[in-house]
């Protein structure tokens, strides 16, 4: 009795010793790079850190917060960062359920579709914006190319270069990017569900549309909400799509938060500014990581 | 009846159509990558644009290689991808283990702490970071690189792994160990074979996330000889004139590693999906 009691006082110490162990590492690398830089990043927007006009880095309170709420690039860079969001986990949902339903079909060939879908995830995210700025380019590109073959435009558009187009092209080329991501997900999800469901609701009578609101999207509910959050936080952090074809502009109409405290830090070196910026954001994206962690916490339910 | 069969082979008409035109979108940007860099300047820029190169050659590829300096940067983002992935993968097993097994102090907290971090934006890091990098002489340097990227690669990767341990029964170490192996050396020897699929997967992950990277490296390199691929294509983009057939093959050349991971992983994910399933 007393040898097995001390045996497993003795297994709980070395599961706790080796568990600590074992982990360490880990964590140590993440408090360092991660949580340090984050209470540093945080603690540097209260003070009035700026390379080129000789700010020292004392505190200054609440200056940078103020400047930032009195700059019409800020607010606009806010607008801009929902419209780009929106858009972007809007598309990408709905063409990503369209998607997954059909390669979720009968419809033959379906390992090679499978795999040509999944092109644009295997493509590195600078080729991807690199090459879509080359298919959108003024003079040479093949979009306009194409259009003025088709009529539908009587002139070349310079897509990036146009404060109303550039915005549209630019999400065009990350829901390009992102689309194979949201489809695998939603597709494995779907995989599971047995096909005489269907077949029965077949032979209830269920249509296409009764057959996917009322079987499909509850079956597959909790991925569909994984799915909208991630691709939210991967929007809102997407600094290459935009940085890579736009860099912001034309007239910062494609300036999203994250690139703007980019630009503020490494352009402009007001990196107290700039670290009150991503302190917004930061805070914006914790929001959605609480929902991610309340969704992941249920599935561990 | 036959309208109901009807139905069914419309709508299986339908999926087909949808899979081949998202199938055609898909690849086209690729296609033409492919393409453009296969071409001479002057077949490049000519109006009307030609879908497949009359002339096809491999000139711009030697270019990139020599002129471009593409080589180089090959070898460093193999070079940085390749270690921090290696210590990521490491390092999550580790960890994935210890929170599915064992009792690790701070337990869930810390686990759902690792994971908010995965939503983290990186500005607010890279800031703060640039600071201390230059503090410590690490800016220029590839070791500063490794460290941010296994650091971000980490939160995802122990969760992948995590998840995995917990799905295989607990009776597997606990023979190991009754035949008195200790929980290391089950780990090693029992545990970690049947691990291969998710080992893959985080590989696959870290390989992905070190090789698409460009803002860290983008600021914290600025040496040409250390540049990574990202950086070194975005260099081809010329503030007036960009030759673009040098950078499509330098797209090219970036995705081709890649491709080729991708498809030795698949055939590695079955083998190890079967092997851990017959001997386990």
């Amino acid at each position: 009795m007393t040898g097995a009691r001390f045996q497993r006082l003795g297994e709980k110490r070395s599961s706790r010793f080796l568990g600590f162990w074992l982990a360490f590492p880990a964590i140590l690398c993440m408090a360092v790079v991660i949580a340090y830089p984050v209470i540093k990043g945080v603690a540097m927007s209260f003070t009035n850190m700026n390379l080129l006009r000789g700010g020292d880095g004392s505190f200054c309170g609440l200056a940078n917060y103020r400047a930032m709420f009195k700059d019409p690039y800020f607010l606009l860079a806010c607008r801009n960062t929902a419209i780009w969001t929106i858009a972007n986990v809007a598309i990408q949902m709905a063409l990503g359920i369209i998607a997954a339903v059909s390669l979720n079909g009968n419809a033959k060939g379906q390992g090679v579709y499978r795999t040509l879908i999944m092109i644009p995830w295997i493509v590195p995210s600078v080729v991807s914006a690199l090459t879509w700025r080359w298919m959108f380019d003024w003079s040479n590109g093949i979009v306009n190319a194409a259009l003025l073959k088709l009529g539908l435009i009587a002139a070349p558009v310079a897509w990036l270069g146009n404060t109303k187009t550039a915005m549209p092209a630019v999400v065009l080329a990350s829901v390009w990017k992102g689309l194979p991501f949201v489809t695998m997900m939603l597709l494995a999800a779907l995989q599971p569900i047995p096909k005489e469901l269907y077949e029965a609701a077949s032979i209830d009578g269920a249509g296409f549309w009764q057959t996917l609101t009322r079987i499909t999207i509850p079956v597959i509910k909790r991925t569909i909400a994984v799915a909208t959050v991630l691709t939210t936080i991967f929007t809102v952090n997407n600094f290459n799509a935009i940085w890579l074809m736009t860099q912001g502009g034309p007239l910062y109409r494609t300036e999203i938060l994250f690139t703007y405290a980019y630009k503020i830090a490494f352009q402009k070196f007001n990196f107290g500014l700039a670290a009150s910026i991503s302190t917004v954001l930061f805070l914006l994206l914790s929001v959605f990581g609480v929902v991610y962690l309340y969704l992941m916490d249920k599935e561990e339910a | 009846m036959a309208a109901r069969r009807s139905l069914g082979r419309r709508s299986t008409g339908i999926a087909t159509i949808v899979c081949v035109l998202l199938s055609i979108c898909a690849l086209f940007p690729f296609f033409w990558m492919v393409v453009s860099s296969m071409k001479y300047d002057d077949e490049l820029y000519r109006d009307p644009p030609t879908l497949i190169p009359q002339n096809p050659t491999l000139v711009k590829y030697g270019e990139a290689l020599s002129r471009g300096g593409f080589g180089r940067y090959m070898l460093n983002s193999l070079f940085v991808t390749g270690i921090a992935t290696a210590v990521s993968v490491v390092l999550a097993t580790l960890g994935g283990y210890a929170f599915a097994r064992l009792d690790v102090p701070g337990g869930k907290a810390l686990l759902f702490g690792i994971l908010l971090t995965y939503t983290f934006p990186g500005i607010l890091i890279l800031i703060p970071f640039y600071f201390v990098f230059r503090s410590l002489g690490l800016i220029d340097t590839h070791l500063a690189l490794v460290i941010v990227y296994v650091t971000f690669t980490l939160p995802y990767a122990i969760w992948t792994m995590r998840n995995y341990f917990l799905q295989l029964p607990e009776s597997v170490e606990e023979c190991a160990m009754v035949d008195g192996c200790t929980r290391m050396r089950a780990l090693w020897k029992v545990i970690l074979p049947m691990a291969r699929p998710a080992i893959a997967a985080c590989f696959i992950y870290c390989f992905v996330s070190g090789w698409n990277e460009f803002m860290f490296a983008n600021t914290i390199v600025t040496k040409e000889s250390l540049r990574t691929l990202p950086i070194g294509l975005n260099a081809i983009m010329g503030e007036f004139t960009t030759d673009w057939g040098l950078l499509m093959a330098g797209s090219v050349i970036s995705t081709v590693p890649m491709m080729a991971l991708f498809s030795l992983i698949q055939t590695n994910l079955v083998e190890g999906l079967s092997a851990g399933a017959v001997k386990g």
